[in-house]
């Protein structure tokens, strides 16, 4: 089986517009939560008043005419995705080997609501012809793939908040299996909007924080209360070892596992167990030939949800046993919020920095650590200890979708 | 409020550098949409909507088709707009 | 029959003065990098020590004891002869026995004191103040010295990576003894056998006496001493705060073992301390003296006003066993 490595990075996120900014400003505490100050929030009487927003606005990027045709959910996946490529060199790949797996949760959320908006206030007419390709989940895919030329396969993996991680998890095999010699893979979302934040407070999924936005997002803390919205998109370039080195390209970290299974359990509550989890966990593990002591870092799934945190451990525990207390876990939604669709794409990116600075960022708002979730979270930068370490990610979502990445440091 | 023949080029120039960034004045009249200014359908179609919408004019679908060179439009925008 | 009596306790201790001595060499990074394949850019970055103190030949262990022993005793007032104990904690005076302790006695007039060595490497001195609190809480002693002091530098390999490099020579001391109000908390300690061969020395000197081994100097194995410093000592720091009966916000300072610069970042998110709370970070220029980092630090910290007496700081010392031991106490 092909040896699949990670060559190029690319992140629009609420901490930064790039993936190296983003890395940073993770290492350095900062967060990327603020109030809101649209006019609808007020309007509709939003209940959770911020959010995570990008840092960098995808219009201060596009230019008029590209953003005009995309919903800014694309807009955000084309901005992480050229920056990735160029960060891997422009690889000269056949078009017939170059692939896209580019998820997204939702998808155009924006514009099928703007629409809906014109289409009431103003008529059929009004409706923009390029609605449907904006609004059409396949969007951002879509936009990366027509961007770059990738004609062995243009893929959008959609599993909620697992979804970008299952985008990866495809890209790493379908190279694995010899269809594409170069994939770009990853996940956006776009959906700080008045609907989703309304649909997610109405499950109480979210925190209400409203009054110390930055501390809002605390994963493991014994006062978590709701996840943080999150907007932006990461993406990876991935590439078989031979081509790499065949070019003398950069070579970030080996990716050597891609999990997903499902809990079948109920629509939005993780299995307290973790079975399904843990499968996913120990999958990855299995396909990367890797033991559980080999592994070092654990980038958790964390939302700073008070069960969902609970189950995730749980299922930590069962696949690591007494080892767990050897992993340096990091909950980074604290300093971005949650980026739904991509949430496991941004999360790579951190994985793949660590492994590759040797150094775990450490996780804010951790004030009181929740005794019911003993796992070693630093909340300084620590550093590995081996070389080869192997880290995961997790990205679990709402439908019992598990996903999870291993990556090992070269 | 009815546009002169030269606003409505201005105005229609205006909406295709928007969807397209093609220049202003590269939109003459002579100009074919697709062969000149290689304005692909969908933007054609986004233009009509916007026309629709800045001229107070009716463009009705069958019309679209006729209107193949910036002279074919302007003239009847011109001539239809309220 | 007849009872027997008992030692009259006494309600509460505190600690009246301290005492501190370094090694008269100020040693920098570049002056040691070379044998370790290292510069003072990666020293400073991962462990936060600029200078380390050593002690040349002619400054023994037992000056630097004396030195700050002598400090301590007249900061404090008291009359030497009244010392009912003297406890010396180290891990490099030279002698099987007799005891450092009962030399540093007589040197310092503490001529009706018992005299004792304890080898808690890191986490000697909190030992020490345990001991005296106990010892002055039962009636025991009037007044207990402790002393903290290390000559590590006769101890050390050159070319070692593990350690050697972050390791200086000093002695702190301190006068325990009764008062009107508690000054020392309970203490939380333990030692975790489990891990005794994390940090140590290369060989006995019986392997040295028998020619198996080269002159026995400092070791360990840096992560996992790391990591359990972080971790577990960490909610032992949180426990001697609840055993104190206060939280955090009320905490003076933190002055914990000098080990390395990153352990004290970790420490400081871990409780969430305030930042009000002042944080010794003397390794920067003393370097990790083991049993005498703490008192060295806490002297510093008093000496340049950045505490005041009367406020409370926690100590925490850990290290080789692995042994650890922390109290809040109130600042002399």
């Amino acid at each position: 089986m092909k040896r699949v490595v990670v060559t190029g990075i690319g992140a629009t996120t609420p901490l930064a517009g790039s993936a190296n900014a983003s890395w940073q400003a993770l290492l350095a505490g900062k967060s990327g939560i603020s109030t809101l100050e649209q006019d609808w929030v007020a309007q509709y009487e939003i209940p959770v008043t911020f959010a995570g927003q990008a840092k960098i606005s995808a219009l201060d990027i596009l230019t008029p005419q590209e953003a005009k045709r995309l919903d800014p959910s694309s807009q955000f996946a084309l901005i992480s995705a050229r920056e990735a490529w160029a960060d891997a060199g422009e690889p000269e790949v056949e078009p017939e080997r170059l692939a896209v797996d580019f998820a997204t949760g939702i998808g155009g959320v924006w514009t099928l609501l703007d629409a809906f908006d014109t289409l009431k206030e103003r008529g059929p007419r009004r409706v923009l012809p390029m609605t449907v390709p904006m609004l059409m989940p396949n969007g951002p895919a879509a936009a990366i793939g027509m961007a770059l030329g990738a004609r062995a396969g243009v893929h959008t993996a959609v599993s909620a908040c697992a979804s970008g991680n299952e985008a990866i998890a495809n890209a790493f095999h379908r190279i694995q299996r010899g269809e594409a010699d170069v994939v770009v893979a990853g996940g956006a979302e776009a959906a700080i909007h008045p609907l989703p934040i309304s649909a997610f407070a109405a499950m109480h999924a979210l925190s209400k924080r409203n009054d110390s936005p930055e501390q809002a997002s605390r994963p493991y803390d014994t006062d978590r209360d709701g996840f943080v919205m999150g907007e932006g998109a990461g993406a990876l370039v991935l590439e078989t070892l031979d081509s790499a080195t065949a070019r003398g390209a950069k070579i970030y970290c080996e990716i050597v596992g891609g999990s997903v299974t499902s809990d079948s359990y109920h629509i939005t509550a993780p299995d307290p167990e973790g079975a399904g989890a843990a499968r996913a966990m120990l999958q990855a593990l299995e396909q990367a030939g890797a033991s559980i002591e080999d592994v070092e870092h654990v980038n958790a799934h964390a939302t700073s949800t008070p069960v969902g945190d609970i189950a995730e451990y749980t299922a930590i525990k069962r696949v690591f046993g007494s080892h767990t207390d050897n992993l340096l876990v990091a909950a980074t939604k604290a300093s971005t919020g949650h980026l739904l669709g991509g949430a496991g794409a941004i999360e790579a990116v951190f994985t793949i920095m660590a492994l590759k600075e040797q150094l775990v960022p450490p996780t804010i708002n951790l004030d009181n650590q929740d005794p019911n979730i003993p796992l070693n979270v630093p909340r300084t930068s620590m550093s590995l200890s081996r070389p080869d370490a192997v880290a995961i990610s997790n990205s679990f979502g709402f439908g019992g979708h598990n996903a999870v990445l291993a990556f090992r440091a070269v | 409020m009815a546009h002169s023949q030269q606003e409505v080029l201005a105005g229609l120039a205006e909406l295709v550098n928007d969807e397209t960034g093609i220049t202003a004045d590269a939109v003459q009249m002579d100009k074919s949409f697709t062969d000149d200014l290689d304005i692909d359908s969908i933007s054609m179609m986004t233009i009509v909507v916007n026309a629709e919408d800045k001229f107070g004019v009716k463009i009705p679908d069958e019309e679209v088709k006729n209107l193949i060179t910036v002279a074919d439009a302007v003239n009847f925008i011109t001539e239809n707009q309220d | 029959m007849k009872q027997l009596k008992e030692s009259a306790p006494v309600a509460h201790s505190r600690i009246y003065a301290l005492g501190a001595a370094r090694g008269s060499n100020i040693v920098t990074n570049d002056e040691i990098a070379g044998p370790i394949d290292s510069s003072d850019e990666w020293i400073r970055q991962r462990t936060g020590v600029i200078t380390r103190v050593r002690a040349p030949e002619d400054q023994s262990l037992m000056d630097l004891a004396v030195e700050a022993s002598k400090e301590a005793i007249e900061a404090s007032g008291i009359d030497p002869a009244e010392i009912g104990a003297v406890i010396l904690a180290t891990i490099s005076f030279p002698y099987q026995t007799p005891s450092g302790a009962s030399l540093l006695s007589e040197l310092v007039g503490a001529h009706s004191a018992a005299a004792y060595d304890i080898s808690a490497a890191c986490a000697g001195y909190c030992y020490g103040i345990a001991q005296a609190d106990a010892m002055v809480r039962s009636g025991l002693a009037k007044y207990v010295l402790v002393v903290g002091a290390e000559k590590l530098s006769d101890f050390l390999s050159p070319t070692d990576r593990t350690i050697s490099f972050l390791l200086g020579d000093g002695a702190g001391a301190a006068i325990v003894g009764p008062s009107d109000h508690p000054g020392i908390a309970q203490t939380v300690w333990g030692a975790d056998g489990a891990n005794w061969d994390k940090v140590g020395m290369t060989d006995s000197i019986l392997d040295f006496r028998d020619g198996k081994a080269q002159w026995p100097t400092l070791v360990q194995e840096g992560q996992p001493v790391f990591r359990w410093a972080v971790w577990e000592m960490s909610k032992v720091a949180k426990q001697a705060l609840e055993a104190a009966g206060i939280e955090a916000s009320d905490l003076s300072a933190l002055v914990t073992h000098q080990a390395n610069m990153r352990i004290i970042d970790e420490f400081v998110k871990q409780l969430a301390l305030p930042e009000s709370v002042v944080v010794a970070r003397d390794i920067a220029e003393t370097g990790n003296t083991s049993a005498a980092s703490i008192p060295l630090a806490m002297h510093r910290l008093l000496k340049e006003n950045q505490v005041q007496p009367g406020g409370y700081a926690l100590q925490i010392g850990f290290g080789a066993g692995l042994a650890f031991a922390a109290q809040v106490v109130e600042l002399p």
